[in-house]
């Protein structure tokens, strides 16, 4: 499957782009609340190697760039 | 609302249940949460009166920005909630001060842009199930819309894939059932799914559409709503309800009920 996102081959960079968004959008507001993350990262499971990414949203060409097209073979993780 | 008269009260089993309406008289609880985008706070929006979603305390609440819905409330009794920690995939409710309707009924409506909700509990679907959506797919080209699924690619009950195909699959296992592209036009469309001894229904209306392919039944572990693996679902929600159990030969009343209420 073609993935138009933000690809990482260390995880701790993709938690890393996961919190300046977040950090970006003032999130969270409120430890009660449900909305903790601005984005979600997921582990292309099924990749050798194995790599994880972001799936692009237009709200976060701001923070991470432009982003790029990959494959990601069979299942995805949300992480 | 009077006992008995509601959706889950008629036939109460559903493995889960979504919806912007009242489908229970024994749910106390909200049907949503909602994050408004002018600060992120967040708040339970109720139901009016009359079963229907608050839409006065929903705008008193969002104002005149956008609202949106980061929390499907499970009226099954079995709290297994649709949630989106994630801002950027949660479906739209209010659109600068304005409560998205749908172009027929008039209702409110959810407007899903590459949204998706992961389930509180996983769902274990058993050896035959139904299921009954009240979505709106307006574009076949570019809407991917995807009921109740997992966060890998399989399994999942039921997707519309975009691309000019618009194909509908049905999938309970580790492989899907295409019933073609003729099956769900645009427009609002009310969908139930069975499977059962190794075959697959799909209806329309309650008009059986395409054949009943044979496939493998396996009972699988769902835990998203709206999408399967990182491929979410871009469409309109009003309710989505799952059955983990047979009520194929009560599809007339619960069709019944949808059109009441929806149409």
């Amino acid at each position: 499957m073609e993935v138009l996102g933000y690809k990482y081959t260390v995880e701790s960079e993709a938690v890393q782009a996961r919190k300046e968004c977040a950090d970006y959008y003032g999130l969270p507001t409120s430890p009660d609340n449900i909305t903790i993350y601005w984005v979600d990262y997921f582990e292309a499971v099924d990749n050798t190697p194995v790599f994880w990414y972001i799936v692009f949203d237009e709200s976060v060409r701001a923070i991470l760039g432009s982003p790029t097209t990959f494959d990601v073979d069979g299942n995805s993780v949300k992480k | 609302m009077a006992a008995d008269n509601l959706l889950l009260d008629l036939y109460p089993n559903a493995a889960l249940a979504y919806s912007l309406r009242r489908l229970s008289s024994s749910f106390s609880g909200s049907p949503i949460r909602v994050r408004r985008s002018s600060d992120n706070a967040e708040q339970d929006i109720p139901f009016d009166g009359s079963g229907d979603l608050d839409t006065a305390n929903l705008l008193s609440f969002v104002g005149s920005n956008d609202g949106f819905i980061c929390d499907w409330y499970d009226q099954s009794g079995n709290g297994n909630n649709a949630f989106a920690n994630s801002a950027a995939n949660q479906a739209k409710i209010v659109s600068s001060g304005v409560v998205e309707t749908d172009d027929t009924n008039g209702k409110p409506t959810s407007v899903w842009a590459s949204d998706k909700y992961d389930l509180t509990n996983n769902v274990l679907t058993t050896i035959e199930y139904y299921n009954i959506v009240k979505i709106r797919r307006p574009n076949r080209n570019t809407n991917n819309i995807t009921t109740i699924a997992s966060s890998t690619t399989f399994p999942r009950i039921l997707t519309w894939s975009p691309n000019g195909s618009g194909n509908t699959y049905v999938s309970n296992m580790d492989s899907q059932v295409s019933f073609g592209s003729s099956v769900l036009q645009s427009g609002y469309i009310l969908d139930t799914y069975r499977q059962a001894d190794g075959e697959m229904f799909l209806f329309r209306n309650n008009a059986q559409q395409g054949g009943t392919p044979n496939t493998t039944n396996v009972g699988s572990v769902l835990n998203r709503f709206g999408s399967r693996g990182a491929v979410f679902t871009t469409g309109e929600y009003q309710e989505c309800i799952l059955w983990n159990d047979n009520t194929y030969n009560d599809r007339a009343v619960i069709y019944d009920d949808l059109d009441t209420y929806y149409q």
